[in-house]
Formats: structure tokens, C-alpha cells, sequence
């Protein structure tokens, strides 16, 4: 059985891995007054995708299954968004929006959880993609209640704390949202719980017979994933002020997993990085090469799975730092050798 | 009401075919080869749309029953051979499951550009064989004589298929390379790993191509049906099991019944119908009704 485990990020390495976040986080708090409002909401779109992403990333990384459904939770968070601050007029107020919408897609989750991981591996997969299309269907053929293939538009600003927020000011929020959400899941996954999955990860009933609740586990990874997802979607209502059908797509809920293969799952940036590939990708293709967009896109994932497997761009970069830190060292030596 | 009740299982039978063809593509290459593939969507796709245009281009308006048989033929060796190249080319590289299942999902995003690369996003439409065959009048419903043509070649494909697996002996050596027996000893004891899989693959793409070009003269074909054709393959593979042909075809039979009726009660749930049945059966049933326990 391939079980390679891949440390995600030792506990000495912490201090690192946040300094970066520090680092990252600053440019990205300069760089709306650097760059163009088109530019900026493709960085902010970039942002949005990382926390699905990391969705995709703990199921994979940790519990080796695949998770096509992070679009039926994107769909809920951007549908409800539209349904209260757009078509029905409740509120906009993004401190009742969000906590509403994480309440109602976590008990959404371990409902669908209950039937999704009954089965791991091939059946998990399918099982989120024929979800993710049953909620597509439904949101299709209820014109009365969402608008059906038409979609809502015309979604109010946000507020927050009933401040009205421009673009610039729901650029700063997603940027906050985002980036306490790595934090957060950088916490998860060094925590007991992802010891857990990857002991799940490892052998099924290995786990089970030392006491660990799998289902249960299984269950609460899914959950977090959704939640993390769902949160995405409302911000995600807001930067496009229109939701239709098809973010239920299961081209969509692909897209996720593509990130994350670009990006690489055996690294914690490999979410971050894939995020932003795969953002410029779609940008630079649809832009210049339209109709060649999943061509391109299939054929890209598909080399990358059978060359790289999935170490994407961060698996790549590693390997080629470890191969530079071997000749430099080895140059140094030589030269130590004939100095002497 | 006896009729309304035949009048359900005739509009049902079209989808009972195209179902039962594809999900036994899907089980094929499960249950046989022990790979998981999603392929076959895309292999649906291409077969129904070359069904289209060869139908329109080659009979347009008239129709000639062997000609369409021909161009069903051709299509079913084209939907081999693209699976058998799918395979030979990439798909043997892969490793793992997690592997198989990432790469063949954005195959299926290549096929499905490619196709919308030639023939754009509108649907196109072939009618003419199920316009001029008629129709017969049956216990006061007069259902169109294409579906009984098209069940009646599905289960003619699947009785021919569980002759080849339990009664030949090339079949035998094919039931022990499968999750029921053992590749390991099949292969100690002569039987060419290399030769099964590829045969495997080639079935599975003659499956799915025809079903495609069997439903095109209904349906059409349009941008976007491989999803839902994936769809209902896998819920049957969940609801049915893996390796045993009676129970896809009782479970095809399950899935269509179940959409038709909600598609005339209550059309919204049309497509939450068989998700239901599928949680239903995770819940009772893990394996599926007729599945057995593979350590898989």
C-alpha cells in the first residue's frame, strides 16, 4: 500500500512557516495601492480559493482520499449570501452571515458526511460528485426559489458591523478571513487530529482495533473542509455580486483538486502556491486562448500526476533546494580540501 | 391505472439501457481489471456525438436499419480502440488509486474541450431512427419501437457478456484475474495480465460508446452529459455493487423507474431520487444490494 508519510510541517519549523505568513500577509496588505483594481481581484479571488483548497488538502494529504465536493459547500455559503443580502433582502451584514453560514453548512456537512464517508477511496470521490450534482439539479429546476439557470445578481455590499464596505474594503476582509483561516488549519495540522487521520491513512483497521474513531474522524475532516469552503463562498458571492448553477458543476468542484495537485499536497504552501497557478493559469488562457481552456487544464493535471505524481510545484521546488544545498556543500568541501 | 404503471416502465426502458451499458463499463474495468477509470464518460461523449454526425452526414433524412447498425458497429470499435489507447499511453502509468482518479477526471476535462472545440456548446440532435421506427401500441401506451430496439440490444450485449465470463473458458481465466479470484495465481498460472487488461478496457469502451450512440438518437448530444453520465454510472456501482451482471441491470432498472416517476410527480427531485436510494443503500448495505465484500 503506498503510505508515505510526509511530515507537513515539523514543529521546530513553526516559527518559520509564520514568519512567512507574516511576510506574505504584509505584501499582500501593500500591494492594492501597487497594482490595478482588475489585478487586485484576481489576488483576491487567488486568496478566496486557498482555504477550499486546504479543504482538498487535508483530506489528501492526510487521509489519501479524494475530494471533488468542495463546490457543494462553495455553492450553499455563495446561495445563502445571495439569497439574504441579494434576492430576499435580509441582511448583508457580514457578521450575521458568516457565523449563520458556517452554523448551517457544518450540520449540512454532517449530515452528507453520514452517507459521503461511509465508503473511502473511489466511492468517497463519486459519491461527492454525484452530490454536488444533485444539488446542482435541484438549484436548476427550482426557478421560483433561486432564480434556476439565470442566477441572482444584483447582491447588495457588505457590511461590516454596518459599515458599508467598497471593493477595496472587501479586499482587506477577505485577505484577514483568509489568512486567519491558514492559521487556524496550520494549528489542525499540528495537532493530534491529523496524527490521527494519517494513522487512518495508514491501515483502516490498525486504527480502529488502538481506538480511534474513524468514522467519526472521517466525518469531522469533512466537516472542517466544508465549513472552510462555505465561508469561501460567501465572500466569493460578494466579489462576483452574481451566483448561478453552475458553481455547483463538478468541473468546479475538479478545479479544487487541480489546485492542489499544481500546488503540491506534500507541503503546507503547496495550497497557497497552487492556488495562485492555477488563478494565472485561467487567467492567461481564457484571456488568450479561450476555448482551449480545458484542454489545456486536463492536459496540464494529467503530465503533472503521471511525471511528478503529486508533489506539484512546492514538491518540485524542494527537491530542486535539496539537490542545490547538496552541490553547494559538496563545492565547499572540495574547495575546504584544496584550500588546505 | 395497470397502464399508467406500464406507461412508467416503458418511458423508463431508454434509460435502463444507457445505464445498464454504462455502469457495466464502469464494473467491467472494476471488477476485471481492478482499476478505477473514469474514461468511459468521455467515451460515452465521443460515441454519442460521432453517432450524430455520422447519422446526419451519412443517411441525413432517410433511414436505413443495417446502415444504422453499421454506424453503431464503427462506433463501438472506435470506442475501443480510444479506450485501448487511453490505457496503452497513460493510464498504465499510474499508480495509485488517488492517482488514477485524479488523472482520468482531467482526461474527461480534455475530451469534453476537444469535443466543444469541434462542435461548440449547442446541442446537436439525430432523431431520424427513432422518428421512423415507429411506434406499436402496448397494454394502451404506444411507445416508440427504438426503445424496445435499444433494451433489447442492451440486453442482448449482457446476456452475450455473462455467456463470455461464466461459460467460455477465456471468460474463466477472466473471472479468476478479478477482485473474485486472485491476479497473482491467475498470472503464476499462464493467464496474460496484459492481454485481460487490455481486452477489459476494449469492452469498457465498446460499452460506453455504444450507449452514447445508442441514446444520441433521444437525447442528442450536448455539452456536459459525460458528468451526468458518470453520475448515474457510479450511483449504480454504489447501489448495485461490483461483479455481478443481474444486479446491474436490476439496479438500472431501480435508478430509471425511480427518475421517471419523480420526473412526472415532482420534477425537482428527479435527480435527488437515485441519490437517496444510493444513501439508503450505504446505510443498509455498504457493499451494494447484490456486492460482495472485495478488500478494495
Amino acid at each position: 500500500m503506498n503510505t508515505r508519510i510526509s511530515m507537513t510541517i515539523p514543529s521546530r519549523c513553526l516559527n518559520s512557516t509564520l514568519k512567512t505568513t507574516l511576510a506574505l500577509t504584509t505584501v499582500a496588505v501593500v500591494i492594492p495601492f501597487l497594482v490595478g483594481g482588475y489585478q487586485r481581484t484576481l489576488i483576491q479571488k487567488g486568496l478566496l480559493w486557498i482555504p477550499a483548497i486546504f479543504g482538498v488538502y487535508i483530506l489528501y494529504s492526510l487521509l489519501r482520499q479524494v475530494h471533488f465536493g468542495q463546490s457543494i459547500f462553495i455553492g450553499i455559503g455563495s446561495y445563502l449570501t445571495a439569497f439574504l443580502a441579494g434576492k430576499y433582502d435580509v441582511t448583508n451584514e457580514l457578521m450575521i452571515l458568516l457565523p449563520a453560514t458556517l452554523v448551517i453548512s457544518i450540520v449540512v456537512a454532517y449530515v452528507l458526511g453520514i452517507f459521503i464517508t461511509k465508503r473511502t477511496g473511489f466511492y468517497f470521490a463519486v459519491m461527492g460528485i454525484a452530490v454536488t450534482m444533485v444539488f446542482w439539479s435541484l438549484v436548476y429546476k427550482a426557478r421560483a426559489v433561486t432564480g434556476g439557470s439565470d442566477g441572482i445578481s444584483h447582491i447588495k455590499h457588505p457590511n461590516l458591523f454596518t459599515i458599508s464596505l467598497n471593493d477595496l474594503g472587501l479586499y482587506y476582509v477577505c485577505l484577514f478571513v483568509t489568512v486567519g483561516m491558514i492559521l487556524l488549519m496550520l494549528r489542525i495540522l499540528n495537532s493530534p487530529f491529523s496524527l490521527q487521520l494519517r494513522a487512518i491513512a495508514g491501515d483502516l483497521d490498525k486504527a480502529e482495533s488502538i481506538g480511534i474513531p474513524v468514522n467519526g474522524m472521517l466525518r469531522l475532516a469533512f466537516v472542517i473542509a466544508g465549513a472552510y469552503a462555505s465561508i469561501t463562498g460567501v465572500l466569493l458571492a460578494f466579489t462576483y455580486n452574481y451566483v448561478s448553477p453552475s458553481i455547483f458543476d463538478w468541473n468546479y468542484g475538479a478545479n479544487f483538486v487541480q489546485s492542489a495537485i499544481i500546488g503540491g499536497v506534500n507541503s503546507v504552501a503547496g495550497p497557497i502556491v497552487g492556488a495562485f497557478c492555477f488563478i494565472n493559469l485561467e487567467f492567461f488562457i481564457s484571456t488568450w486562448f479561450a476555448n482551449l481552456w480545458e484542454i489545456v487544464i486536463g492536459l496540464t493535471i494529467a503530465t503533472i500526476v503521471v511525471t511528478v505524481g503529486e508533489e506539484g510545484v512546492t514538491g518540485i521546488a524542494q527537491t530542486l533546494f535539496r539537490k542545490l544545498g547538496r552541490k553547494l556543500r559538496k563545492a565547499q568541501e572540495s574547495s575546504d580540501k584544496h584550500g588546505k | 391505472m395497470l397502464s399508467t404503471l406500464f406507461s412508467y416502465v416503458f418511458n423508463a426502458l431508454p434509460m435502463v439501457s444507457y445505464i445498464i451499458l454504462l455502469s457495466f463499463a464502469l464494473n467491467f474495468v472494476l471488477y476485471v481489471a481492478g482499476r478505477v477509470s473514469l474514461t468511459f464518460a468521455g467515451v460515452y461523449l465521443v460515441g454519442a456525438y460521432v453517432t450524430v454526425s455520422l447519422g446526419t452526414s451519412m443517411l441525413g433524412n432517410s433511414f436505413s436499419f443495417p446502415l444504422f447498425l453499421a454506424i453503431l458497429f464503427v462506433v463501438s470499435l472506435l470506442g475501443a480502440a480510444i479506450s485501448i489507447i487511453v490505457y496503452g499511453g497513460f493510464e498504465r502509468f499510474l499508480k495509485t488509486d488517488v492517482h488514477r482518479m485524479i488523472a482520468t477526471a482531467s482526461l474527461l476535462l480534455v475530451f469534453s474541450g476537444l469535443i466543444k472545440l469541434k462542435w461548440g456548446t449547442t446541442p446537436v440532435t439525430y432523431s431520424t431512427p427513432f422518428l421512423k421506427m415507429g411506434s406499436t401500441e402496448v397494454l394502451g401506451n404506444f411507445v416508440p419501437n427504438y426503445y424496445f430496439f435499444m433494451f433489447g440490444f442492451a440486453v442482448t450485449l449482457m446476456l452475450a457478456l455473462a455467456h463470455f465470463l461464466y461459460k467460455t473458458s477465456w471468460g474463466l481465466k477472466f473471472r479468476a484475474s478479478s477482485l473474485d479470484g486472485d491476479r497473482a495465481m491467475a498470472q503464476s498460472c499462464g493467464v496474460n495480465q496484459n492481454i485481460v487488461t487490455i481486452i477489459t478496457f476494449g469492452i469498457s469502451g465498446m460499452l460506453a460508446s455504444l450507449a452514447g450512440g445508442l441514446y444520441a438518437p433521444i437525447a442528442g448530444a450536448s455539452y456536459g452529459i459525460e458528468g451526468n453520465a458518470l453520475l448515474l454510472a457510479a450511483l449504480t456501482i454504489i447501489i448495485g455493487g461490483v461483479g455481478s451482471i443481474g444486479g446491474a441491470v436490476l439496479t438500472a432498472f431501480i435508478i430509471s423507474l425511480a427518475r421517471v416517476v419523480t420526473a412526472v410527480e415532482m420534477p425537482v427531485l428527479e435527480l435527488a431520487a437515485p441519490f437517496i436510494i444510493a444513501s439508503t443503500t450505504l446505510m443498509i448495505r455498504p457493499f451494494g444490494i447484490w456486492g460482495k465484500e472485495f478488500k478494495h
